[in-house]
């Protein structure tokens, strides 16, 4: 009888305005068998607001590290944010404020 | 190939004498048994119900196949000496709907959009998903900025298109600049919702008599608004990182809804 425990991104959504919202089971198995999973989630937006500013053109933007994230998320983040994405997404941003 | 055959007359198989079972032997086991109870046990000899399909092997799936038309439906009926179909459970190809009836009306569908509910086929109305999590919160600042966090606790419950949010954040301020808020939410929000009131505790700040918070649309942030009773008049003010002595701890219980 052996007790595995494994962390696995099992869920990947690109949504319209650049979000990618990521999903990430635990799951504890006996012998390959699941006994629990457990989810935790996050997302990642394409650009992080440095300062406040409501020209969508101004340096007050920067991109998103995707560092650290899974291999399979980093790719659909680059893949995922092309300029029209990224513009689109401050503009939202800057309406909602 | 031996048969047991009657052309010109009924055949009776016929186990005579009270308690007799009708047995169907193969490779020297009984594969089905026709009780004299009249039970019927396919791979089992003690059947417990009118019919009993039994395959005790290890791992090994049980079942009874319904075979029909690629446009045709298969039902099990439940039946009583009243009405023959008081419940179902039918399966329907043309639209490829389960469809649970009880009490003599259908009750529930399940079908490619998710689970409905009586006669509705609306796909909207459709509820798709139920998924319990974790997150983490942060204390942000619309202007740039992260607190020092020492505790960060997100539950979410997502029922359909509605999230149910449960979160606690604390810690200090840092270089927090501009409006406070807290990102991290599991999923970003379909439309601007507003009216949630916040538990806050800023120990040596501003002294607040009313909270208010906003998530955003397309955003998984949460804006933070805090009127002190000098302009508790529903004016919006927001809660800045000025409000903030050294530290913060906010508490939120709140529903919003989603596209994912």
């Amino acid at each position: 009888m052996a007790l595995t425990k494994e962390t696995v991104v099992d869920k990947i959504e690109a949504l319209e305005k650049g979000q990618v919202q990521v999903r990430t089971a635990t799951r504890v198995l006996e012998d390959g068998v699941e006994l629990s999973s457990s989810y935790h989630r996050h997302v990642i937006a394409p650009q992080v607001r440095t300062g406040y500013e409501k020209d969508v053109s101004a340096g007050t933007w920067a991109a998103t590290d995707v560092t650290g994230e899974d291999a399979r998320v980093a790719a659909i983040c680059t893949a995922s944010w092309t300029a029209e994405v990224i513009a689109a997404y401050k503009a939202q941003v800057i309406a909602n404020d | 190939m031996s048969t047991i055959k009657s052309s010109a007359e009924n055949l009776t198989l016929n186990a005579d004498g009270s308690g007799n079972d009708v047995l169907i032997q193969s490779n020297g086991s009984t594969k089905a048994i026709i009780t004299a109870e009249s039970k019927v046990g396919i791979g089992t000899t003690t059947p417990a119900r009118t019919l009993h399909v039994s395959d005790t092997t290890s791992g090994a799936t049980t079942g009874i196949r319904l075979t029909g038309a690629n446009n045709g439906s298969q039902v099990i009926e439940f039946a009583d000496t009243d009405d023959t179909n008081v419940g179902y459970i039918q399966y329907d190809h043309g639209t490829n709907r389960i469809s649970i009836r009880a009490g003599d009306a259908n009750k529930l569908n399940i079908d490619g959009d998710g689970l409905k509910f009586g006669t509705d086929t609306a796909a909207a109305n459709a509820l798709d998903d139920y998924e319990e999590g974790t997150f983490t919160p942060t204390i942000t600042g619309a202007d740039g900025g992260s607190a020092t966090h020492s505790s960060q606790i997100g539950r979410y419950t997502k029922i359909g298109a509605v999230v149910n949010v449960n979160m606690s954040v604390g810690g200090a301020k840092n270089n927090i600049s501009g409006q406070m808020q807290v990102s991290g939410l599991p999923f970003a929000a379909n439309h601007y919702h507003r009216g949630f009131s916040y538990e806050h505790y800023l120990p040596g700040g501003t002294a607040l008599v009313d909270t208010q918070a906003i998530i955003y649309n397309n955003e998984t942030r949460i804006r933070l608004w805090g009127n002190t009773s000098a302009n508790n008049d529903g004016t919006a003010r927001g809660l800045t990182v000025s409000d903030v002595n050294s530290t913060a701890s906010l508490h939120f219980q709140l529903t919003y809804t989603t596209n994912s």
